[in-house]
């Protein structure tokens, strides 16, 4: 097995360098640079170049691009042009907001998502079934940020229950960092708790119909231990997936949600890198994302192998 | 049951479907017409949905944003459908092309979906086509991983073996034996990236990089409510609710479509 | 020319009159030392270098950090600051500033003349507006607290640029002087000290007990004056959606916000919560033309789209009603106001707009607008003139871009005929920082006219200020009659605060020192 993580973190490295290039061959497309945003609404175009040169922007592209690459091996991201520090630093800092947001929707999206599919598979065909397939099919429909700004504006503004936008850190105080991360967490597992509901609906119902599920419902032991005990085990294959591609969407939908919501999140981050144009950070922010979806994949296989004994390392 | 979904499925979009290619008869207004002296109406007989920050009948601007974006979502669909299928043919068939057009496919995948959308939009400069463009890069490699799959099960099988083994054409074998099989998961597919693309586009448009007004959108028109969400929520509710009813309306569809063309893939999608 | 939507603004000001007379009179609270404030600012800085920059966001925060020699006063007149005075020689080419003694940088260290110096010099080698300096030849400390400035060639309005603050001649530590754009410790002499910033999220500011308040005024007078911290932290918190800092003003998480809606100004105006200040003229809002590209080459086709527009109906729907119609290019009330070429202002003239372009010609030429989604009173502006000019027969394609994409679009004089703006901070500290953009080298419109560089010249150059202005006054008309810049109207900005914020008075860059909460 360690030889198979060794192979497929191999694998990865062409896949990350191209996500770099790619980025980087995009973003040179994108008119416009990060010197008209430093130097003001009303600057001269002299005025701007005196900021282009002083950032050194002046310089080639490509020399630019090969002293970025060239500290790559040191793990240097280079330094960020529109944040005053390095692109490490300023991801480091957004992390564990944007995975305080995204581990707050995956445990929503856990918590119904699952709970949702089992009852619609249990009831299958009656009317419980298909209203759980109505709202999870709603949940993938609805346009998250404009459900974002629907419940900013009722329960952020109107009822004023909570935050309406913005980020509490957990050290400042533990209920408001809760708080503020409810009503971004919902826009963000609305779509992922459709996803998960009717895979786990699918999989519960192949798993009900197993022999074996039947031979224990017959004995008369009851559904609960049963479900329990046999068929959730062999849910969490299919779930497991879900939850790996989740994670992803997760990353994608908070650069909308952090942007509506105003939380200081990689998403975000990201966002305003591509529309201030700071280069860099773009780079490596896209970079250390990509990674993190490779290496989440990788998890996600190698949990494949814990559950399930039949699932071996063979092919590449 | 199932079927009723998939009928109201094709209910809605066939709605939808309406709206867009009468766009014209329905308005009642052109969509751009500013009429500045009825600003912030409530809906009335005038103006069945009220009119928006510029005095412009939201209902007419609903009607038309119903056509862009079905457009927009169809080009997707099309290019997508092209460009997956020739990638993943390519990639399942030629086992020499495998290994770097899938991990180019892999480049793209890993990369936030919007944040690819974004960034290529900007590039591209703000239009319907380059939204097209732009949306078609980023589910391209979904489609050719699918259409890839379904090659690389086909070419093991015995008819094609044999094929191959009397001197078959791959143009022919392709043709006769790869794409039809491939055919039923790549429309289940395209169907769910219609609905994508039509909520992919609303943001694109939402952040300003999707097709510039007086172009009614409806991601524009939400984007240009949400400054008034207190004072008149009416000018964000309808283009959202637009949106929403749209890809539901999509989504049933590939449900339904699914179950009929394809039973075995209910479980990979749920 | 104040309209009916007014109203609101008029009650703000009166309520602005009242506060300041509670703030002043007798009876009221004691201002109470300690606490903290939040003010809301839409826009996250670009850097805290204020040499660097002219961005608003940048200067909202460097203003309490930083302090220059001379700035403008509330009336925007030039006024010392950390300047004890200051004098120009007869001839014009030597500027002598005698510095306040005792001022102290956060650091701790005493500011003398060869910080100023070493600032001065930072500023001629990498500022943004270096040109200000352009014209000085030597700089010379004959003591610790005299600073001389030799300039090469007489220039008139030289104080009347070192005291502007678009881009501020901030005084640093002269450690500092060698450094580049962008890389300064932020270490000043001003009432605030910097504390940290978090990218997207704040920059937090504590009082500095070190500050040694100038005591020549009885308070608050522009960026000068004297100034006094009662807060223990200022916090500049990022809120870019209007709706985010309203919702946070009411809720009371904030306590002033900068660019409240129109829209929800009026709805607050009811609430006793909260008090609207209007920032009146806060900028001009219109359109650079260029005469480059066609059909905006022909002056006829230029004159029709000048004269087919109807500003009442832009500026409504572009500020939700926040503004006053006028043609000048500078604001009512400042020195240099003028109203030459102002027939051509608004004049909703559709019949001989559209005899003119039959007149040149016109034969559907596509005229490009470019506009941006970063600015919303742009953008909308931009789609009232486009449905205006399609009125009259002109075929319009409006481009929407970023902001950094439309300043990209800018350089090239193919990309476009129409570019959307406002011009902000230039305007309000005098003509010439406001219509530089119309003469070389910036030369928006890409075809030099000589008639108005030589009006400039005498603009700047000129020896007493009547000759300047009327300088100015034929430079407007120029501007007018040539179709330089399509001028809508002037926009009115709003701040909001809760109730109990004392002290506060709207400016153009909010002040947070002779400020306190109550209760």
């Amino acid at each position: 097995m360690a030889e198979y993580v060794v192979r497929r973190l191999l694998a990865a490295i062409p896949v990350l360098l191209l996500v770099t290039l790619i980025s980087a061959s995009i973003m040179q497309l994108v008119p416009g640079d990060p010197a008209s945003m430093i130097a003001g609404q009303n600057a001269s175009q002299i005025e701007i170049e005196r900021v282009r040169v002083e950032l050194g922007l002046d310089r080639p592209y490509g020399e630019r691009m090969l002293a970025w690459f060239a500290g790559l091996p040191r793990g240097d991201l280079g330094r960020s042009i529109l944040l005053q520090r390095s692109v490490a630093d300023a991801i480091l800092e957004r992390v564990p907001v944007t995975l305080a947001l995204a581990g707050f929707g995956l445990l929503l999206t856990i918590a119904i998502g699952i709970q949702c599919g089992i009852i619609a598979a249990l009831r299958a065909n009656t009317w419980v079934d298909q209203a759980v397939l109505v709202v999870a099919l709603a949940g993938v429909s609805i346009p998250n940020f404009w459900l974002s700004l629907m419940l900013i504006v009722l329960f952020g503004v109107m009822l004023d229950w909570l935050p309406a936008g913005g980020y509490i850190p957990f050290a400042d105080d533990p209920l408001g960092w809760a708080r503020s991360l409810i009503l971004p967490g919902i826009s963000l597992a609305l779509l992922q708790i459709g996803l998960l509901a009717r895979i786990t609906r699918a999989t519960m119902l192949e798993v009900l119909r197993q022999d074996y599920i039947r031979t224990a419902r017959a004995k008369g032991l009851p559904g609960l231990l049963v479900i329990g005990k046999h068929a959730l085990k062999n849910v969490m294959i299919p779930v497991i997936t879900v939850i790996g591609i989740s994670f992803g969407l997760l990353l994608s939908g908070s650069v909308v949600i952090e942007t509506v919501y105003s939380i200081p999140g990689m998403g975000r981050l990201l966002a305003n890198a591509v529309f201030g144009r700071d280069y860099p950070l773009i780079q490596g922010g896209l970079l250390v994302t990509a990674a993190t979806l490779v290496l989440l994949n990788l998890v996600v296989d190698l949990l494949y192998a814990v559950l399930d004994p039949r699932v071996t390392f063979d092919r590449g | 049951m199932r079927h009723r979904l998939f009928a109201t499925g094709v209910v809605l979009f066939g709605i939808v479907l309406v709206l867009a290619v009468f766009a014209d008869v329905l308005a009642i207004a052109p969509p751009e017409k500013m009429q500045v002296r009825f600003r912030f109406r409530t809906p009335e007989w005038a103006f069945p949905l009220g009119t928006d920050n510029f005095g412009r009948d939201i209902w007419s601007r609903l009607v038309y944003g119903a056509r862009l974006s079905l457009a927009i979502g169809f080009g997707v669909v099309v290019a997508t459908g092209i460009a997956g299928t020739a990638i993943g043919l390519a990639a399942g068939y030629f086992r020499r092309l495998d290994n770097p057009l899938m991990r180019a496919m892999d480049a793209l995948m890993a990369f936030p979906a919007v944040l690819l959308a974004i960034a290529i939009a900007a590039a591209l400069g703000p239009s319907a086509i380059n939204a097209v463009i732009a949306l078609a890069a980023v589910y391209t490699p979904r489609t050719a991983r699918i259409v890839r799959a379904t090659v690389l099960v086909v070419r093991e099988t015995e008819y094609v073996q044999a094929a191959l083994a009397c001197g078959a054409r791959h143009y022919w074998i392709i043709r006769h034996h790869v794409l039809p099989n491939s055919l039923a998961p790549l429309i289940v597919q395209l169907t769910f990236i219609f609905a994508y693309a039509v909520l992919t586009e609303a943001i694109l448009s939402f952040l300003g990089v999707g097709p510039p007004p007086p172009t009614p959108t409806w991601g524009n028109m939400i984007a240009e409510g949400k400054d008034y969400l207190r004072e008149a929520p009416l000018l964000a509710v309808f283009p959202g609710i637009a949106i929403a009813l749209t890809a539901l309306g999509l989504n049933l569809l590939g449900d339904g479509l699914r179950d009929v063309l394809d039973p075995r893939l209910r479980v990979q999608h749920g | 020319m104040f309209r009916w939507h007014d109203g609101i603004a008029r009650a703000g000001l009166a309520i602005v009159a009242v506060l300041a007379l509670l703030a002043a009179g007798p009876g009221s609270a004691e201002p109470k030392r300690g606490g903290m404030l939040v003010f809301a600012q839409e826009a996250p800085p670009p850097t805290l270098d204020p040499n660097f920059s002219s961005a608003i966001s940048t200067r909202n925060i460097a203003m309490h950090v930083f302090e220059t020699l001379i700035t403008r006063d509330e009336n925007n007149d030039i006024i010392d600051e950390l300047a004890e005075s200051h004098a120009a020689s007869a001839d014009g080419l030597t500027y002598t500033f005698k510095l306040r003694q005792g001022v102290r940088f956060h650091n701790g260290k005493e500011m003398t003349s060869a910080d100023v110096k070493g600032s001065y010099e930072r500023y001629k080698r990498m500022a943004l507006a270096r040109i200000t300096l352009d014209a000085v030849v030597a700089m010379e400390t004959p003591d610790p607290y005299t600073f001389v400035l030799k300039l090469g060639r007489q220039m008139p309005v030289f104080l009347d640029e070192v005291s502007a603050f678009v881009v501020p001649i901030a005084i640093l530590p002269a450690e500092q002087s060698g450094r580049e754009g962008n890389k300064i410790d932020l270490i000043g002499t001003g009432p605030f000290q910097f504390v940290e910033w978090v990218p997207d999220s704040h920059v937090r500011l504590k009082r500095f007990d070190g500050y040694k308040p100038d005591t020549r005024s009885a308070g608050t007078n522009g960026f000068a004056g004297r100034k006094q911290v009662w807060f223990d932290t200022v916090d500049f918190k990022l809120v870019r959606e209007p709706g985010a800092r309203v919702a946070g003003l009411e809720a009371g998480q904030l306590q002033i916000i900068e660019d409240l809606p129109a829209e929800s100004a009026k709805r607050l105006a009811a609430n006793r919560n909260i008090v609207i200040y209007d920032l009146k003229n806060f900028w001009l809002q219109g359109a650079w033309v260029n005469h480059a590209r066609a059909p905006t080459t022909d002056n006829r086709i230029r004159r029709a789209l000048q004269i087919a527009l109807d500003m009442e109906e832009i500026m409504e729907i572009a500020t939700d009603g926040a503004y006053a119609l006028q043609p000048g290019l500078q604001y009512p009330g400042n020195p240099y106001y003028v109203t030459d070429g102002g027939q051509y202002y608004n004049a909703k003239d559709v019949n001989k707009a559209k005899a003119l372009l039959k007149e040149a010609g016109y034969r559907g030429e596509e005229l490009v607008i470019i506009t941006n989604s970063s600015y919303q009173n742009m953008y909308k502006a931009a789609q009232v003139v486009s449905e205006q000019l399609k009125a009259v027969g002109f075929k319009v394609r409006m481009d929407v871009f970023d902001w950094a994409t439309a300043m990209a679009k800018r350089q090239d004089k193919e990309n476009w005929n129409l570019w959307f703006t406002g011009q902000g901070t230039g305007p309000s500290v005098g003509p010439y920082a406001a219509m530089k953009d119309v003469v070389s080298p910036q030369l928006n419109q890409f075809t030099p006219d000589p008639v108005l560089d030589k009006l400039f010249d005498e603009l700047i150059s000129g020896t007493s200020f009547e000759a300047r202005k009327a300088a100015f006054g034929k430079f407007q008309a120029r501007v007018y009659d040539q179709v330089l810049f399509l001028k809508f109207g002037d926009l009115t900005r709003k701040q909001a605060a809760r109730a109990n914020v004392k002290g506060f008075l709207p400016y153009r860059i909010p002040r947070m020192w002779n400020v306190w909460i109550e209760g």
